[in-house]
Parts: C-alpha cells; sequence; structure tokens
C-alpha cells in the first residue's frame, strides 16, 4: 500500500507512524527500493519523489549476534540477541531479538515479526522469531 | 588521478601500545614521546621548526578524557605555534585519513614538510564505559538504540559471512593466534605473547593445562563477547600515539637518502548502519578506496609484499584480505588458516601484530600503520621484518565500514 505524502520524511514522523503502531518506510517509486529509516533523498538513485510505505512487519533475520558485555544502559538484560532484520517488503533495519537471549541454534534467515516496544520517551523496534 | 606533487615519508615515530605503562601520562604526553622519537629518525638535517602544519587523528579525547580541541592542544604542548594544527575524527579511521590530508596539503604546494600523528588515551574510562564511547561511532539513533555494541556489529557481519560463505569461528582463531605470535615479535606491540604462552601462562594458576591453543581459546577462560566473538577476537583498550614527517618528494632527499614514497591512497564512505549495506559480508568501502589507491600506484593486489589491515576483530581481518583482492570472496578464513598470511605466508598481514596484538588506541591506529610501512619498506622492522619487501598497503577503517582508507607505499 502506497500512502500519499501526509508527513514530511523526518525521524519525528517515523516515530510518530510507530506510536500508531504503523512501521512506515519510504518508497521510491522509480527505482523500486525500500528504505529504513525513512528518508526524503533516495540513497540508490538520487530522486526525490519519494512515497510513505507501510510495513507488515514481518521479514527474515540476515545477521545477528548474541551480546554479552553490553552496553551501560543494556547491562541488566544482558545476555541480549540483536540482528539486522530484512522485512518482506524489502528495507533493513537492526533491532532487538526478544526471545533468544542465549541460543545455539543458527537464526540466519528465520522468520521474526516486528513488536512496537514503549520505553518511557523512547519507542522503538524489536522483534519475536516466529519460525 | 595522481597527486600534483609527489610525497614520501621521511620519519616515523610511536609509542608501545598499552594499557597500563601510560597509566600516568594524559595523551599531550604520549603524543609529545611520539613525537620525539619520529623526529629522532629522520636521518639528517632535520630541525622541529620545520614543520609547517600538524594534521592530527583523535577519535574522542571530548569523552575519554573531557578534552576537545586536540589538534592546537598538542601543537601547543610540542612547541610548534604558530603552525595550524587540524583535527581528523573519522572513528578509528581518523589518522588513516589524516595521512592522506597531510598528503594533500603538501601536494597542493601550500606545504612542503608537514607532521600526521595520532593519539588515543582510553584507560581512563572502565571497559563498559569504553564500549559506550566506541558506541557513539555508530548510527545512535538505529543501532547503539537496538543495544548494538561495536563488537555486535563486526559479529553480526560474522554470523552472516559464516552463513553466507561458510566460515567458521576456527578461521577466526586463527587469525588470532597469528597476530598474537607477530605481536610477539614487535616491541612496540600491546601484547607480546603467543596464545600458546597464555594459555600456560593462564592454565598454571589454575590448574588447568591445554592441549594447544585452540582447546584454550574455546575455553571459558576465552569468554565470549558477542556472540560469536570471543575476547581473544577482539582487539585490546590501548593507550598510544604515533606520528609520521611527510615531506615533499624532492626535498625529501634533503632530509634522507632512503625516503618512502606514498605512491597511491584511496577513500571511501559508506552507510552508516550495517543494516542499510546490500552485502552483509564485505565493506565496499574497502574495495573502493582499495581500487583507488592501486590504480593511483599501478600496482594489482599480487604485487602488495606485506599488508596492514584494520583487524579490531578477528572477522575484520578476514573481510580485508578479501575486499582488498588478495584472496577470493569467502576465501580469506581458509587462507588464515592456512598459514597464507603468516609472517613468513605467501601474502604477510599485520606482520606487526595488527590491532588485535599491537593495540588499538583508537585515533592513533591509522599513523602507526603509516609508521609500520615506514619501518618495514626500509629492511628496519626487526624481528618481524619481511624479507625484501618492496611495496606496502595499509588499510583503516572506520567503525563497521563507514570509513575507509588505503594507503600504498614504496621504496
Amino acid at each position: 500500500m502506497i500512502i500519499m505524502s501526509v508527513k514530511p520524511f523526518s525521524l519525528k514522523s517515523f516515530r510518530e507512524y510507530l506510536s500508531e503502531g504503523k512501521i512506515m518506510a519510504s518508497y521510491c517509486p522509480s527505482c523500486k527500493k525500500v528504505h529504513l529509516p525513512p528518508r526524503p533523498i533516495c540513497p540508490n538513485c538520487m530522486g526525490k519523489t519519494n512515497k510513505w510505505r507501510e510495513l507488515k512487519g514481518e521479514g527474515i533475520i540476515k545477521a545477528y549476534t548474541t551480546i554479552h558485555v553490553p552496553l551501560t544502559k543494556m547491562m541488566s538484560q544482558s545476555p541480549y540477541t540483536v540482528g539486522v532484520i530484512e522485512f518482506d517488503e524489502g528495507g533493513r533495519i537492526s533491532g532487538l531479538i526478544t526471545n533468544a537471549r542465549e541460543t545455539d541454534r543458527d537464526l540466519i534467515d528465520l522468520r521474526v515479526k516486528a513488536q512496537i516496544v514503549k520505553e518511557g520517551e523512547e519507542i522503538k523496534l524489536c522483534f519475536k522469531i516466529i519460525s | 588521478m595522481n597527486l600534483s606533487r609527489d610525497v614520501a615519508l621521511i620519519g616515523a615515530g610511536m609509542t608501545r601500545f598499552h594499557n597500563k605503562i601510560h597509566a600516568d601520562k594524559t595523551s599531550r604526553e604520549i603524543f609529545l614521546e611520539a613525537t620525539l622519537e619520529a623526529i629522532n629518525s629522520v636521518d639528517k638535517n632535520f630541525e622541529f621548526k620545520d614543520i609547517e602544519a600538524l594534521f592530527l587523528g583523535t577519535f574522542s579525547g571530548d569523552s575519554f578524557e573531557n578534552q576537545a580541541h586536540m589538534a592546537a592542544l598538542m601543537a601547543d604542548w610540542l612547541g610548534i605555534n604558530p603552525k595550524p594544527a587540524i583535527r581528523i575524527e573519522d572513528a578509528c579511521a581518523s589518522s588513516g585519513v589524516a595521512i592522506s590530508m597531510g598528503a594533500m596539503a603538501i601536494a597542493s604546494g601550500l606545504y612542503d614538510i608537514v607532521m600526521v600523528g595520532g593519539v588515543e588515551k582510553m584507560t581512563s574510562l572502565d571497559t563498559n564505559k569504553v564500549t559506550d564511547t566506541l558506541a557513539m561511532a555508530a548510527d545512535n539513533l538505529f543501532e547503539v538504540s537496538a543495544g548494538f555494541t561495536f563488537p555486535g556489529l563486526y559479529a553480526s557481519i560474522a554470523t552472516a559471512h559464516f552463513a553466507k560463505h561458510g566460515s567458521r569461528w576456527d578461521q577466526l582463531a586463527a587469525v588470532s593466534i597469528k597476530n598474537h605470535y607477530n605481536g610477539s615479535l614487535n616491541p612496540k606491540a600491546h601484547f607480546q605473547t603467543s596464545v600458546l604462552d597464555v594459555a600456560k601462562k593462564m592454565g598454571e594458576s589454575r590448574g588447568l593445562t591445554f592441549k594447544d591453543e585452540m582447546e584454550f581459546l574455546r575455553s571459558p577462560l576465552n569468554p565470549v563477547v558477542a556472540y560469536p566473538l570471543r575476547l581473544f577476537d577482539c582487539c585490546p583498550i590501548s593507550d598510544g600515539a604515533a606520528v609520521v614527517i611527510l615531506a615533499e618528494a624532492k626535498k625529501a632527499k634533503r632530509f634522507t637518502d632512503t625516503p618512502i614514497f606514498l605512491k597511491g591512497l584511496g577513500q571511501a564512505s559508506d552507510t552508516m548502519c550495517l543494516s542499510n549495506r546490500e552485502d552483509l559480508t564485505s565493506l565496499k568501502g574497502t574495495k573502493i578506496a582499495a581500487q583507488q589507491a592501486y590504480k593511483m600506484a599501478g600496482v594489482k593486489p599480487k604485487d602488495i609484499d606485506l599488508a596492514v589491515v584494520h583487524d579490531c576483530f578477528t572477522i575484520a581481518e578476514i573481510l580485508a584480505t578479501e575486499d582488498l583482492g588478495f584472496f577470493p570472496k569467502g576465501e580469506g578464513g581458509v587462507a588464515a588458516e592456512e598459514g597464507r598470511t603468516a609472517i613468513n605466508g605467501d601474502k604477510p598481514v599485520n606482520p606487526d601484530g595488527g590491532l588485535k596484538a599491537k593495540g588499538h588506541p583508537v585515533g592513533a591506529t591509522g599513523a602507526a600503520m603509516a609508521y609500520e610501512m615506514f619501518k618495514q619498506l626500509r629492511g628496519e622492522a626487526g624481528k618481524h621484518q619481511i624479507a625484501d619487501a618492496e611495496i606496502g598497503l595499509s588499510h583503516n577503517v572506520g567503525a563497521s565500514g563507514a570509513t575507509v582508507t588505503v594507503q600504498i607505499y614504496g621504496k
């Protein structure tokens, strides 16, 4: 689904959409590429005709790691798993994988579903393995 | 493209990289130590006042020492005022970029002699705070917010590389074993002990024996930092500085009969976020920067006698040896395992121990690579000398590959 550009391609808009439960990417009609985070200029063809595109929120893990020496702010959650997720419609983003704290299996290509998590003022995309 | 005027290295100095020996010094004192060694290394006729400008690569004195405006500070401390001093910050590639900036300043005709250096004093913070500071070089909004650390980014590259190319952790361990051995031959290295000797020492104090390096590296004494990377897959936190003196090629002859020439240079940028890269198992910036440098120098990967590459993590060395064209994509791990990148292999990589064993005071690393090139190509590298080295390549990466510089040096 392509939605007309009702909001500017800003990070503020991205967060506002997330708080409404929508994962919105920018879509370049000329080179058919989906980009996350959304941006006004297509980095692939330099086109300035980007549209908003809502993503269904499912995809696969392209790369991952389980972190044992964490960032200070993540200390209480350690060890935790983060990965690079590719959405079915295209577009990739990094996120916490919430149901794979310590794992012996290879997570590459496993299917995930996005979860929009609010932590105080912060809103972020996390992912749950569904396969 | 070529430089309008040729550029040569006429001197080089560096401190030992270490986490303890510089404890009582600040970055300005560490930098002065490297500078004095560089000045003293110039063969003849050189005076401190010959330096016309300072290009300083440094990452985050702001966070490590609450000190910004580092280039002016260093110029002041060295006593070279009012010569201009320029700070360059491109994460771990800061002083690799500074070398190119210094070379371009000479090529432009503005200066004939410049000093290029790098410094970082990291150990003033504890490991967790260092982890936070290093993560500032990644995308704060879309990587760090997700929980990524620096080891985490390279660990993800590793899991993607394993899946796509069938590489294995054992191959990463081979890089670590090699670089620790090389470090044992380098008096400037942070770690000067082979993995086998570390295993013996750590085992003895705990009543354990290990049949070989691999058994030790698989043990809990080598804990996971970010799966699949363990402690011995990661470079240490080190303090240190390195300095080189660049001169216009004709003027260089006044100071030495054996200058080392900068034959080619290249630099490229890539996406800040690892997630936005088409291929997660390759650094596009390395490929592009290398192509530029090879073209300018008129050489091919097979002509390189030795390389110092950015092995902040063991997987990074495997990527580099592939992306620089030394081995086909996916075969960097096999090459490491077969000993081809060893000091006596057919393509020696990181004979100085690399970031892994030599240490990685972030902003100093690019300049330390130039130091190694200067020593190796003049035949002054001591126990880790590569025999008859004529052409060398250095490769310095910022963060997970958003900045890459490649330089090629020759006699």
